[in-house]
């Protein structure tokens, strides 16, 4: 690093701007911002693929970009594969498979690798890890300033762009809110920044007249600033980035504000906002301690370049072998569910019992197994949660509802949340009323709470009752259901979904009838209906939770699916629409009823909703499956015993009301794999749970239409939810929330872990870490489709964000035709399969 | 008091104590049994302390001191109403805390180490409310900060829980120091360091050397404030948020709040220097003013929950500087488990916030001057009646006036806000509250000061506390103020400036480092 001779503003740069400089700004801003993957406020928190906006490009390519900008990981290390080596997950062969496959993808330097050296090197005990150092990266000046003179001031911008974030987009928490909120996020931040005395106490002097001396606006003071920062215009895109790695978190956060903005058609600066906020504290801190950095310099020596490459090809090249591991044993089961397949259905179904509807989600595989297990006479389907239903649910007595749907799609319509019975509209607003009165009441209960001139009072009046709360809650008693204010227990089982101006939102009949329609077609069924269909939505149950969005339903957008399910079996049952399908082509039987009902993930109960408008000709049945289900929910629990330890089944449902409880359940801990096929394929072995799982008969969608909405909408989410529990296990500091023992919610949107820093974005240490070991082994997504190569690979052509997961290796895919694997490569190509056991028997001979 | 149940509360402190000497690396092996020793262990000498309490009930009751329990070599326990609240406090607390924890750090490689500091935490605290001997009290004082010093670190690669740490360790030993030296001076003047013996001289009339009495006051007194946060030398609190969740409850519930504990015990002392009590009094108060602005600004639960710790503890210090020290005991224990509960909720928040709306504009109007002065005629009528009905005579007690306008401001407050909903329900329910509100505050407050008004000297009203009540009512008034201005955009927009500053803390976090070096 070399010292250039300090050079102060001048007003010639702001004319510099003006002119040679803004066509090169923009494109960097932009840049920035395809790259930066949003993240949800926690109330709605889904999984988000954080390396999202890089998939057009080699994950490798990707790994060593971001390595140069930042000190983020994307890769495990030596030590934890030597660790699945010694276990027995992958062995020699597959790595050896896993280099020939590299080759065959094309990527460069494969050939190089050897097999046998990196296997030596993994099971002998000496393994040296040769990792690139800091020095050779490009960094922001604060972090060069630190590592010579050992200051902290890097850390200290971050808690300072921090506090002004979490009061400027402060939900609440608050009392006395910013009075700069109104302003856009750069100019809120100079208005606060020019009164701040904080940072010239800790030693910048000046630095209110140095905010107070910036544009106005941020665009240009990143131009201004880059140049003050003598940062050359041809490593604009890369310092930005760079600068916006520094904070991943509000980087994030920034970038959902952006987006949000877009769709309300309104200034979307907030990413482009921070990035000037933090080049400014850079700065300032260069200008007053005249420390500047030479970044034309090169970032590292060729040579190390190269070491460095060669090694993250190694570590990539285990990952593959670990995933290989992971492939064959999934194809082998497949395999032996091909051979059954073909098999004739017709039979079976007509001495159906009941058809059930899961969520596609890998939680729901555990328990369709055990219900396919503990009764002959239940199939099993799996759906995309929402089930079709785009719509935002509005709960009784509010204006604004939640998103039951992807976060990919946008809704359609508002369902609104009422008591069902024979006077509606009369119940609706006396209940209505109670409601409002009583959160009122609590609103302003809350302000005597925690205001500064009444909490006083408060604690003397109130404080000695907090024993029977504290020892309530130590006994395991949950705390009070909000979602049920203001309604009397006799009707609760009746409050829910309703079909209440449907018709002034423009959701005709005959648009009913297309949803019932395209649910029935997406799952599958449209004829062979047992006596109960069941739409079964999920949702988890912990308390003290703030990251509890994350245990939802990710198809409803982080909330449970109960309200998807029961407005999707309303509507099936509805015999308008039921003529409607007929005219259609699908004849439901009048026998035929819809029920609604909601896995409980948590606790693996099965609640079953509006059963009493239920005909009476089925109770007979609906006992018999209830019976099915309390078996297979205790073989379930059974199951993740073994990985939750506890004595036994109650240790589980303690988990669910326990206030001190940091792994309620895993979650989508442990997925890896998505079959897109007919239950058959997998239904004779167990996945363990590592599974999505979506119906699909590519006899009956000849066209691909089906296939093509399962691989634009299912397959991407599920790639988010994958790639977000990869990088929250690879690089937990970066992409994971860190400890949840000291997460503190900010703001009521987000999480910071400890004192301050940056906003945390991803899965905490204890949903992938069981205390000794990972609990989640990172691989990509391995995609298991189950049709004609040909409509796949039109799929693709038509859709570039996907195809760009599939061949800059995003996840892994695999198409089955003929009863043979093919693996699609890099180079777009299928290549046909072989799994362990031919390639057993190929070596042995 | 028989020796058995002096041994039902030794047992287990000592119990605590030995578990703080088992090495981490022993106790990380097996976590399971130790943390459900250490849990069992604060389970018992909770049940031990609440059963003594109530054994000495009748004699406290009857206005009755403290009585010693000796356990040879000049030392003893000192069990009065004062002493067995707060180790009924601490040990319930600590139960509550290891409870939680055993889940809550399941899975972490020190969690046994943790509980290894827990309970000699708990037991070095244990140790300092029930001890009868300054010596000792000194000792286990310092043991306090000791043990907490190591749970703040649980974390030790997090720079700033290190941080944190080491400013917490340094104002420790300010306190120390001059805690030290009002024990020497105590022991200078009285011969002895057992509580009994100075209780009992002081209650004799032997003759003291006032100037000396000064200062023990005034030491007593500002180390109290060290330990318990008061302005200026709180900003280590908010910074311990690098500890898991947990450890901020026991510090907030059962350590922070030893200073307010050792002025009440040392009350007879104390009062002997009107001057010191009454600064207290205005270092209280000038916390709770600047606790409670900050505290407004906060955007994270947890800050909130600390800087609304430090207005808590400056409130409990104006009421000790008031003299008001039985009023200062009932909000010890109230505001500990109030604030255990919340700490340990506060991963609740957003459920919580669920259950609340901000009323629709149209379903609030405007207050009338009419409906502000019956709202807080209302709550006036509620102070007074209850504590007309259940005896206790405000205007007679030190600071009794000055807290029940701070009751009555409260209560109107809440009154004022319900009264502007629409509607006659919620009017009802708002009045029920307010009733039951003010007769649990006469109740609670009552039952407390017949436990604890033997251990406790009343203190005459002087120029002194004129001051501080003044001070007092206008900071009050001043937080009045503010609650509403800040509630408007253009309040807002006129405050932007303190409201800046008070993000901040007022610098004070930031001046700190700079004075205690630690680099930016």
């Amino acid at each position: 690093m070399s010292t250039v001779a300090p050079q102060r503003r001048t007003s010639a740069i702001h004319a510099s701007i003006q002119e040679s400089t803004a066509h090169r700004l923009e494109p960097a801003i932009e840049y920035v911002h395809d790259a930066i993957a949003p993240v949800w406020p926690l109330r709605d928190f889904v999984a988000v693929n954080p390396y999202g906006g890089f998939a057009d490009r080699k994950f490798l390519d990707v790994r060593e970009h971001i390595a140069s900008l930042s000190d983020c990981e994307m890769l495990m290390s030596n030590e934890y594969y030597q660790a699945r080596i010694a276990a027995g997950k992958f062995g020699l062969a597959d790595l050896q498979l896993a280099i020939d496959e590299m080759v065959a993808d094309g990527i460069p330097g494969a050939e190089s690798l050897h097999a046998n050296s990196i296997y030596q090197l993994l099971t002998s005990d000496e393994l040296s890890e040769t990792q690139s150092t800091a020095a050779e990266r490009l960094r922001l000046i604060s972090h060069h300033y630190d590592r010579a003179t050992g200051s902290n001031w890097a850390t200290t911008f971050s808690d300072e762009v921090s506090k002004f974030c979490a009061a400027h987009y402060d939900q609440g928490q608050a009392s006395w809110a910013s009075p700069f909120k109104e302003l856009p996020l750069y100019q809120a931040w100079r208005a606060a920044a020019k009164l701040d005395r904080r940072i010239e106490i800790l030693g910048i002097r000046g630095f209110r007249t140095f905010v107070s001396e910036l544009p106005e606006d941020a665009e240009t003071a990143i131009g201004e600033l880059l140049l003050r920062s003598h940062v050359p215009s041809s490593q604009w895109n890369d310092y930005l980035l760079c600068t916006a790695l520094s904070l991943p978190g509000w980087s994030a956060w920034t970038k959902y504000q952006s987006n949000e903005a877009i769709k309300r058609d309104s200034e979307h600066g907030d990413l482009t906002a921070l990035l000037a906020i933090r080049l400014a504290y850079d700065v300032a801190l260069s200008e007053q301690f005249d420390f500047q950095v030479d970044h034309r310099q090169p970032h590292s020596a060729e040579s190390d370049n190269a070491a460095a490459r060669s090694e993250a090809l190694q570590r990539f090249a285990l990952l593959r072998a670990n995933e290989i591991g992971f492939r064959d044993r999934v194809l082998e089961g497949i395999r032996s569910g091909l051979k059954s397949e073909g098999q004739p259905e017709v039979v079976k179904s007509a001495r159906q019992l009941s058809q059930m509807v899961f969520c596609i989600d890998v939680r729901s595989e555990r328990m369709r197994r055990n219900l396919e297990t503990s009764s002959g006479c239940i199939d099993t389907f799996g759906f995309a949660g929402f089930f079709g239903l785009p719509f935002e649910y509005v709960r009784l007595g509010d204006d604004d509802g939640t998103n039951q749907l992807p976060v990919l799609i946008e809704p359609q319509f508002k369902v609104y949340e009422d008591i069902r019975g024979d006077n509606e509209g009369k119940r609706d607003r006396a209940a209505g009323k109670r409601r409002a009165e009583l959160r009122g009441l609590r609103y302003f209960w809350k302000s005597f709470q925690s205001s500064a001139v009444s909490s006083f009072a408060f604690v003397e009046t109130t404080g000695l009752l907090y024993v029977e709360k504290l020892v309530r809650r130590i006994l395991g008693y949950p705390s009070r259901d909000v979602r049920l204010d203001g309604i009397p227990a006799t009707e609760s089982p009746r409050l829910g979904p309703t079909f209440r101006k449907l018709h002034q939102q423009g959701i005709s009949i005959s648009q009913q009838i297309t949803f019932a329609e395209s649910i029935l077609r997406g799952i599958g069924i449209t004829d062979n209906f047992a006596r109960l269909v069941v739409l079964c939505g999920h949702g988890a149950q912990t308390e003290n939770n703030p990251l509890h969005a994350g245990l939802d339903c990710g198809a409803c957008g982080g909330h449970s699916g109960e309200a998807n399910a029961r407005f999707g079996a309303m509507l099936l049952n509805a015999q308008y629409v039921r003529d409607g399908l007929a005219e259609r082509g699908i004849a439901v039987p009048k026998e035929t009823h819809f029920l609604a009902a909601t896995h409980n993930t948590t606790t693996d109960a099965i609640d079953f909703h509006d059963v009493d408008l239920m005909p009476d000709a089925s109770a007979g049945y609906f006992a018999e499956l209830q019976e099915h289900v309390a078996d297979a929910a205790v073989l379930t629990r059974q199951e993740r015993l073994s990985l939750l330890p506890g004595r036994d089944d109650g240790s589980l449902l303690r988990r669910s009301v326990d206030w001190s409880e940091v792994r309620p359940e895993w979650g989508l801990t442990g997925n890896a794999a998505f079959v897109i096929g007919p239950r058959a394929l997998t239904s004779s072995f167990s996945l363990r749970g590592e599974s999505f799982l979506h119906s699909y008969d590519y006899r009956k969608d000849p066209e691909g239409t089906l296939l093509e909405q399962i691989m634009t909408a299912p397959l991407v989410v599920t790639n988010w939810i994958n790639m977000q529990y990869y990088a929250s296990t690879v690089d937990q500091k970066h992409f994971g929330s860190g400890k949840k023992t000291i997460h503190n919610v900010v703001g009521k949107f987000g999480v910071l872990s400890g004192n301050g820093g940056d906003l945390t974005t991803g899965l905490p240490w204890e949903s992938i870490h069981n205390g000794n070991q990972y609990q989640h082994d990172p691989k990509r997504l391995l995609t298991v489709i189950e049709a004609p190569r040909a409509v796949i690979d039109r799929i693709l052509n038509d859709h570039a964000n996907v195809r760009h997961l599939v061949v800059n290796g995003w996840l892994n895919l695999i198409a089955i035709e003929d009863d043979q694997f093919y693996r699609f490569t890099e180079c777009s190509e299928w290549e046909p399969l072989e799994t362990s056991t031919s390639l057993t028997e190929l070596q042995s001979a | 008091m028989p020796i058995t149940q002096s041994l039902l509360a030794l047992g287990p402190l000592g119990a605590l104590l030995l578990c703080g000497l088992v090495p981490s690396q022993l106790a990380n092996r097996h976590v399971s049994r130790f943390r459900q020793l250490v849990t069992w262990i604060t389970g018992i000498q909770c049940v031990g302390a609440i059963a003594m309490l109530l054994g000495l009930l009748p004699h406290l009751l009857a206005g009755g001191g403290g009585r010693t329990v000796a356990l040879g070599f000049g030392i003893g326990l000192y069990l009065d109403g004062v002493s067995l609240l707060m180790l009924s406090l601490v040990s319930f607390v600590g139960c509550v805390v290891s409870r939680y924890s055993v889940r809550y750090l399941d899975g972490d490689p020190n969690q046994g180490s943790f509980f290894r500091w827990v309970a000699l935490t708990v037991g070095a605290v244990s140790l300092v409310v029930s001890t009868g001997n300054l010596l000792v009290l000194l000792a286990a004082w310092v043991l306090t900060s000791f043990g907490l010093h190591h749970l703040l670190v649980h974390y030790p690669q997090r720079e700033a829980a290190q941080r944190a740490a080491w400013t917490k360790f340094a104002i420790s030993r300010l306190g120390d120091f001059m805690l030290v030296a009002a024990i020497v001076l105590i022991y200078q003047q009285f011969g002895t360091l057992e509580l009994s013996a100075i209780f009992a001289s002081l209650q004799s009339g032997t003759e003291t050397d006032a100037g000396s009495m000064a200062w023990i006051a005034w030491l007593v007194v500002l180390g109290a404030a060290t330990k318990s946060a008061q302005f200026p030398l709180h900003s280590w609190l908010p910074d311990t948020l690098e500890t898991p969740t947990p450890v901020s409850a026991l510090m907030h519930a059962g350590i922070v709040n030893a200073g307010g504990y050792l002025v009440i015990r040392l009350s007879p002392l104390v009062v002997q220097a009107p001057a010191a009590l009454g600064s207290l009094a205005i270092i209280g108060a000038v916390t709770v003013c600047y606790a409670g602005i900050v505290m407004m600004t906060q955007t994270s639960i947890k800050k909130t929950l600390a800087y609304s710790t430090i207005a808590q503890m400056g409130f409990m210090m104006l009421q000790c500087g008031l003299g008001a020290f039985s009023a200062a005991m009932l909000h010890i224990l109230a505001h500990s488990l109030y604030k255990a509960y919340a700490f340990l909720n506060s991963g609740n928040v957003l459920a919580e916030a669920d259950g609340r709306r901000r009323p629709s504009k149209g379903a609030v109007h405007k207050l009338n001057s009419t409906e502000v002065a019956s709202g807080f005629a209302l709550a006036f009528a509620a102070v007074f009646v209850s504590s007309l009905l259940l005896h206790v005579d405000l205007a007679g007690k030190s600071g009794g006036l000055a807290l029940g306008f701070i009751l009555t401001l409260a209560l109107a407050t809440w009154l004022w806000d319900v009264l502007r909903l629409e509607s006659v329900r919620a009017t009802f329910v708002g009045l029920f509250v307010v009733a039951c509100l003010a007769t649990l505050y006469m109740s609670g407050y009552s039952l407390v000061d017949q436990v604890v008004g033997g251990s406790v000297v009343a203190m005459e009203s002087t120029l002194v506390h004129a001051l501080a009540a003044t001070v007092m009512v206008t900071v009050f008034s001043v937080l009045l103020g503010l609650r509403y201005v800040a509630s408007h955009p253009r309040g807002r927009e006129f405050l932007a400036p303190l409201y800046v500053h008070a993000t901040n803390g007022f610098y004070l976090e930031a001046y700190t480092r700079r004075l205690l070096a630690v680099r930016s």
